[in-house]
């Protein structure tokens, strides 16, 4: 293999399916193709083709060892499995199972570029894939992938493919999401279209599988609009023996929106505090500028009053400020959620005492339409909610930012995560004359 | 080609620092389990990176085997050291005697002792025995 021009890049996706949908043996022939598996377990998966196989692998035995888990009484929610290819790097969150699915898929894709939903070629578009496809884009995964599994039990018809199409396009625009959305006819059980192009469909001119996963833009998927650093750890050596140690005030944590530089005007909310980026510290020497996702260790001109929780912004692209909330919950909890109950609401890295004073809505899953004013929210269950928190909350619309537009509810006594958060845009954003006192 | 671009390896350093500076920032009595193998010299690293120039604001903890090359105990010492952290060292001995753990059955390794659940008196009867 030549070198590349660019970096490796890591793509981070998760696959959905009902069972029996060739989940398990899509990941395993991901697996076995690219050569990502171990040579013992190589071996084992031989062993047990000649046992049990009749000299066929089974790739689904693969992913089998989730399965063992669940069998020894070890709950796991989202299992991750990597593996490579020249160009990229894959972590793939396979999440077992459909009871809970809701909560898992949001575990498992809340971070993902991308979400490869499968259908049976046989049954066509059931109830599972209007979920799957829903939960993707409720969740702003920016690529969705709808791989029609098992052509080879259609004759690798055209026609059903198209239908299937067709019918996912009916709805697609409804659900105002997704940068770009790829349908690929596949065999996972044959490996048709999933890693080599198929013999099988020459009226399929795009790209296989893992070819599309190799090569989909993701370099664009991080928000670098608007600077937003939620201050995660005051970093503060209090060194007496190193003077230059003694004084360091910085500000430690991850850039979750657009790049700050050194000289740049940022202000902190809540408090509105102006100041100028002095220095952006890293262990591996000082940075000009820094870009989402990284961390930094911020320092400012002034010593301002800055602690955990606090937010810094630059002065373009102001995000919204406010305690009354509105957005999308999915409910992952077996009590139900219901209007004004306390729990603790955790947005970046500050948490805050909140009430939800209104439950707007129940989604409805097979036509997306909201259902309003239902009694409750049952696990499993998305709907919209109003919240009022007890300190003002800095956010964006989840659809622009993913790290400021998410909160989780936890609930109090048990410390239980109830559920995962999706705000709505703000309705006032902060204005750049806020509070403008300098020091 | 934009310069706002991160490597695989670069990533996931990203989200490893992000971890260790919420438990820094969230848990009361966090530590570091660093045994001087290869994987928490790694973990030593990234918690340089996440909280240089200040000390690493948890202490580190090791459980020994008894099996340990001496190589390796004075490796850990030093490192810990170096970094000028405070090392806390227990035993599985130790763990043995107090009945913290127990040797697993048929396991010859004491790497994998036993453990029981920690708590046992909340957990709720419904949930299954490990067997």
């Amino acid at each position: 293999m030549p070198h590349t021009q660019h970096p490796i890049e890591l793509l981070r996706f998760n696959t959905c399916g009902s069972v029996d949908d060739g989940k398990s043996t899509l990941i395993g022939r991901l697996l076995y193709d690219s050569k990502s598996i171990m040579e013992d377990q190589m071996e084992a998966l031989e062993r047990s083709a000649d046992i049990t196989g009749g000299g066929a692998i089974n790739l689904a035995n693969l992913t089998d060892g989730l399965r063992a888990e669940r069998e020894q009484g070890i709950t796991i929610d989202v299992a991750y499995r990597y593996f490579a290819t020249p160009r990229r790097k894959f972590i793939v969150a396979d999440t077992p199972g459909h009871v809970q699915y809701t909560r898992n898929m949001v575990t498992g894709a809340s971070t993902a570029n991308l979400s490869i939903v499968l259908v049976d070629a046989r049954l066509g578009v059931i109830e599972q894939t209007r979920r799957h496809t829903y939960l993707a884009a409720l969740l702003g995964i920016p690529h969705l992938v709808i791989a029609v599994n098992k052509m080879d039990l259609v004759d690798w018809s055209e026609d059903r493919f198209l239908e299937i199409r067709d019918e996912i396009e009916s709805f697609l625009p409804k659900l105002d999401a997704f940068k770009d959305v790829k349908f690929i006819p596949i065999s996972a059980l044959n490996g048709d279209n999933v890693v080599d192009a198929s013999k099988h469909t020459p009226w399929y001119c795009g790209p296989t599988l893992l070819g599309h996963l190799e090569t989909v833009h993701i370099a664009s998927d991080w928000s670098l609009s608007g600077l937003r650093f939620p201050v995660q750890w005051v970093n503060r050596p209090n060194n007496p023996t190193d003077k230059t140690l003694h004084d360091f005030r910085g500000l430690s944590g991850q850039l979750a929106g657009g790049i700050v530089k050194v000289g740049q005007k940022i202000m902190v909310l809540p408090s509105g505090m102006k100041s100028t980026v002095k220095e952006l510290w890293t262990y591996d020497g000082s940075l000009k500028e820094a870009f989402c996702p990284q961390p930094v260790t911020v320092v400012l001109e002034h010593d301002l009053d800055v602690s955990r929780g606090d937010i810094l912004v630059g002065l373009d692209h102001l995000p919204g400020m406010a305690s009354e909330l509105r957005g999308r919950v999915c409910w992952m909890n077996q009590r139900p959620l219901q209007r004004g109950k306390k729990y603790f609401l955790k947005h970046t890295s500050q948490t805050v005492q909140a009430i939800v004073t209104s439950l707007d809505s129940r989604i409805n899953i097979q036509t997306f339409d909201p259902e309003p004013e239902p009694a409750e929210l049952a696990a499993n269950d998305i709907g919209e909610v109003r919240i009022r928190t007890a300190k003002p909350i800095v956010f964006d619309a989840y659809s622009n930012n993913r790290l400021t537009g998410s909160f989780i509810l936890i609930e109090q006594g048990t410390n239980a995560t109830v559920a995962a958060g999706m705000l709505y845009p703000p309705t006032e954003l902060v204005k750049p004359e806020y509070n403008d006192f300098a020091i | 080609m934009s310069s706002y671009h991160l490597d695989h390896l670069q990533y996931l350093e990203t989200e490893a620092i992000h971890i260790m500076r919420e438990v820094a920032a969230e848990f009361e009595r966090p530590a570091i389990l660093f045994s001087g193998g290869k994987d928490s010299i790694c973990i030593l690293r990234l918690a340089e990176k996440a909280f240089r120039p200040s000390d690493i604001p948890m202490p580190f903890l090791n459980v020994e085997t008894g099996h340990e090359f001496p190589e390796l105990i004075e490796f850990r010492d030093r490192r810990a050291k170096q970094l000028g952290a405070k090392l806390i060292v227990r035993t599985v001995d130790e763990a043995f005697a107090k009945g913290l753990a127990t040797p697993t059955p048929g396991q010859i390794s004491r790497n994998q002792p036993s453990v029981p659940k920690s708590g046992t008196s909340t957990t709720p009867a419904s949930t299954p025995a490990r067997t």
